[in-house]
C-alpha cells in the first residue's frame, strides 16, 4: 500500500518533468540553449492556478497556461532569433522576468485552496492511478520521436541545431523552424508547470517552481537529446525526488534538506558522464550548433 | 513577397558617449515599463518612482547600498572573469553561500586568530572555498565538456540544500529561528561610520582583477580561449587548464563576495543568506560591458534596486519578487542596446518597379 503511493507520487512528478524537459530537448536540437524555461514554467503554473481558482475549470487551465508559456517564450525567441543576442544572458533575462512576475502577481494567491471540481479523471489499475496527463506525457515523447527521425520538419530541426549554415544553403527556413520549436517549447513546459502547481502540489506558496525549469534542460541534455530516452530520465530523477521525501518518513536517519540536492547532483554526475560518452565515441546526438548565435552575413560572434 | 523588405546591418563601432547614452535611455525605459506593473498591483506609480530612489540614495539609505553594492560588485567581476573568456559561470550565488559557509566553519575552528590576520583569512577562506565550488564545474567542462552554464546553475541548489540543511541541522544555535551561530567577533570587519571597511577589501580586489584583465598574459589568453578553439591550438595554450584557472577565479570572487558579507553585514547564516547577488552581478556584468572599470558603477544601479526593494516591501508592501521582475526588464533592455549599437536596421518599401528590376 505504501508502496502504491510512492509509486503514484513518482508518477506525477516524472509527468511534469518529462513535459518539461521533451519541450527543453525540442528547442535545444534546433540550437537553442533556452534558460528562460525557469521563467515561463513559473509564469504556466500561476496562469493555471489562477484561472483554476477563478474558473474552477481544469481543461482551461492547461489551456491557458500553455497559451501563456509560448507567449512568454516569444520574448526569448525575438532576442535570440532576430536580435541575434547571445542565448544565455537572453535566457536569463527571461527567466528573471518570468519569475519576478509570476511571484509578485502569485502573492495574492498564496494561501486560496483550489476549488473541489480541479481534479483529473483517473484510471485506477489497482491501485496504480493514471490520469489523462501522464498518459499524454508518454504519447508526446513518442510523438516527438516520430517528429524528428521520421518527418520532413525533424530533419529540418536537426538540421538546423547541427549547421545552421547548411541548413541555410538546404533552403531551410531557419527562423520559421526556430519559431516552431520554441512554441512546442512553451506549451510542453506549461502544460508541465501546470500539472504541477494543479495536480502535484495542489497549492500555491512562493518560490514552489524554482529550479524546476533548469532541471529540464539538464536532463534534456543527458537524455543525449533523444525523445524516448527522456522518460527513462526524467523517471529517474522522479524517483530521487520522491527519495527525498520519503526516506525521512520511513524512519532513515537522512536530512531532509540534503536530499533535496540529490536530483541536482544526479543530473550533474550524468551530464558528465554522458557528455564524456559523447566525445569519446563521437556519437550523433550533441546539437552542434547548441546556443551559437546564427547570423547569415557573418560568423557568430562570443559576446553578442 | 511582402513589399517591405527589413534588413539588419552590423554596422561600425559607436563613440563610447554614444552608447554611454544609448544605455542611460535604456535603463530609463526598463523603468518606464515598470509603472503600468505596478499599477496593476493597485500601486501609484508614482509612490513606487518615489520610493525608488529615497530607497537608494536618500541619506539613510545610503550604507544600506554600500552593504549591497559590494557582493553585487565582486559577483560581478565572477562573471565579467568567466564571460571574457567564454565561459558562462551564472551559479555565482551558490559559489557566494559556499564562500560564507567556509568561511563560518574555519572560524569556528579556529576562533582566536587576532584580527590582521583573521581579515585575510576572511578573503582567502571565502575565495578558495567558492573557486573551488566553481572548479567542479569547470573540471567537468574541460574534461568532459558538460555545459558549464548548466552546471553552474545546478550547483546552486546543491549549495542552497547544504546552506538549508546547516541552519536546521547541526550549526543551528536558536531554538525559534534556523539561524547558526556568529562569526567570531575577531573575524568580524570593522565598520567605521556608515562607509564599511568591506570597501577597502573592495577596492584591492577590483584592482587586482583589473590587473589580471588587462596586464597579464592570462587575460590575453582569456580573450582568446573566448574565441574559439582553433585560435587555442594554434597559439599553444593549454586550454584544459587555462579554462580550470579560470573557473576558478570566477569563483574565487564570488566566493570572496559570500565570505565578506558575512563578515561585514549578515554575522551568522540562515536559509535567507542567498539573497541572489550572483545573478544582478551578471545583470552589472553586462551593463558594464565586461569592463571591470567600470563594475562598481553598474553594480551601484542594481545595489540601488536592492535597497529600494526593502523600503518598498515596508512602506508600499510591494513583494520582493518585485525586484526580479524589474531586474529581467531592465537586462533585456540593456540586451537591445546591445542589439543597436551592434547592428543597423533599415526597413524599405520596394516598389514594383524595383522588383522587376531585380530579375
Amino acid at each position: 500500500m505504501r508502496l502504491l503511493i510512492i509509486v503514484n507520487d513518482v508518477l506525477e512528478r516524472a509527468t511534469v518533468y518529462l513535459l518539461a524537459t521533451e519541450g527543453s530537448l525540442i528547442v535545444q536540437r534546433a540550437g537553442l540553449l533556452n534558460l528562460g524555461i525557469e521563467g515561463f514554467f513559473a509564469i504556466a503554473a500561476l496562469v493555471a492556478y489562477a484561472v483554476a481558482v477563478y474558473t474552477g475549470n481544469v481543461l482551461l487551465a492547461f489551456v491557458a497556461a500553455a497559451a501563456a508559456a509560448l507567449a512568454f517564450n516569444m520574448i526569448f525567441t525575438v532576442l535570440t532569433v532576430h536580435l541575434r543576442l547571445n542565448h544565455i544572458v537572453s535566457g536569463l533575462a527571461v527567466s528573471m522576468l518570468g519569475v519576478g512576475l509570476s511571484y509578485t502577481f502569485g502573492t495574492s494567491l498564496v494561501g486560496v485552496p483550489l476549488p473541489s471540481t480541479i481534479s483529473l479523471p483517473v484510471i485506477n489499475i489497482s491501485g496504480l492511478e493514471l490520469d489523462p496527463v501522464v498518459l499524454f506525457s508518454i504519447a508526446i515523447a513518442v510523438l516527438l520521436w516520430y517528429l524528428l527521425y521520421r518527418t520532413k520538419l525533424g530533419y529540418q530541426i536537426r538540421i538546423v541545431g547541427e549547421n545552421p549554415h547548411v541548413a541555410d544553403r538546404l533552403g531551410v527556413p531557419i527562423d520559421k523552424v526556430r519559431y516552431l520549436a520554441t512554441a512546442i517549447e512553451g506549451a510542453l513546459v506549461g502544460l508541465g508547470a501546470a500539472y504541477y502547481s494543479l495536480v502535484v502540489i495542489p497549492e500555491w506558496s512562493t518560490g514552489v517552481t524554482l529550479g524546476k525549469g533548469w532541471l529540464a534542460i539538464a536532463l534534456a541534455m543527458f537524455s543525449l537529446w533523444h525523445p524516448i530516452y527522456a522518460i527513462g530520465g526524467s523517471y529517474l530523477i522522479a524517483c530521487s525526488d520522491s527519495l527525498a521525501r520519503v526516506l525521512p518518513l520511513l524512519g532513515v536517519p537522512v536530512s531532509p534538506y540534503l536530499l533535496y540536492a540529490l536530483p541536482y547532483v544526479l543530473t550533474i554526475v550524468a551530464l558528465s558522464v554522458v557528455s564524456y560518452i559523447e566525445i569519446k565515441k563521437k556519437r550523433l546526438g550533441i546539437p552542434t550548433a547548441l546556443a551559437k548565435v546564427y547570423s547569415r552575413e557573418e560568423r557568430a560572434r562570443k559576446y553578442t | 513577397m511582402s513589399p517591405l523588405k527589413i534588413t539588419v546591418k552590423r554596422r561600425e563601432r559607436l563613440p563610447r558617449k554614444l552608447k554611454a547614452l544609448y544605455t542611460a535611455v535604456a535603463i530609463l525605459v526598463s523603468f518606464l515599463i515598470a509603472a503600468p506593473i505596478v499599477a496593476v498591483l493597485g500601486i501609484d506609480p508614482l509612490m513606487f518612482y518615489k520610493y525608488l530612489i529615497v530607497g537608494s540614495f536618500a541619506p539613510y539609505s545610503i550604507p544600506l547600498t554600500i552593504i549591497n553594492l559590494i557582493p553585487v560588485t565582486l559577483c560581478c567581476i565572477s562573471a565579467i572573469i568567466s564571460f571574457r573568456a567564454g565561459l558562462w559561470n551564472i551559479g555565482q550565488d551558490g559559489q557566494y553561500v559556499i564562500g560564507a559557509i567556509f568561511l563560518l566553519w574555519i572560524a569556528s575552528l579556529m576562533p582566536s586568530v587576532p584580527p590582521p590576520l583573521s581579515y585575510i583569512l576572511v578573503v582567502l577562506a571565502g575565495g578558495l572555498a567558492g573557486g573551488l565550488w566553481c572548479l567542479i564545474c569547470g573540471v567537468l567542462r574541460a574534461y568532459t565538456e558538460a555545459n558549464e552554464a548548466v552546471t553552474t546553475l545546478m550547483m546552486l541548489y546543491v549549495a542552497s540544500s547544504i546552506l538549508n540543511y546547516l541552519c536546521y541541522g547541526p550549526w543551528r544555535s536558536s531554538v525559534g529561528f534556523p539561524e547558526t551561530f556568529p562569526l567570531p567577533q575577531s573575524y568580524q570587519l570593522p565598520n567605521i561610520g556608515p562607509i564599511t571597511s568591506g570597501i577597502i577589501a573592495l577596492a584591492v580586489l577590483i584592482f587586482i582583477a583589473w590587473i589580471i584583465l588587462e596586464k597579464t598574459r592570462l587575460g590575453l589568453e582569456m580573450s582568446i580561449l573566448a574565441e574559439g578553439s582553433r585560435v587555442v591550438d594554434y597559439v599553444g595554450i593549454r586550454y584544459r587548464r587555462l579554462i580550470c584557472l579560470v573557473m576558478f577565479l570566477s569563483g574565487f570572487y564570488a566566493g570572496v563576495a559570500g565570505s565578506l558579507y558575512l563578515s561585514y553585514s549578515a554575522k551568522f547564516l540562515q536559509p535567507g543568506f542567498i539573497a541572489y547577488y550572483g545573478f544582478s552581478g551578471v545583470i552589472a556584468a553586462w551593463l558594464c560591458e565586461l569592463r571591470v572599470e567600470y563594475s562598481v558603477l553598474a553594480s551601484l544601479l542594481l545595489a540601488a534596486l536592492y535597497s529600494s526593494s526593502y523600503t518598498m516591501q515596508a512602506t508600499l508592501s510591494i513583494p520582493s519578487y518585485m525586484v526580479d521582475a524589474l531586474e529581467g526588464l531592465l537586462l533585456i533592455c540593456i540586451l537591445l542596446v546591445h542589439f543597436f549599437t551592434r547592428y543597423r536596421v533599415e526597413i524599405r518599401f520596394i516598389s514594383t518597379a524595383e522588383k522587376g528590376d531585380r530579375k
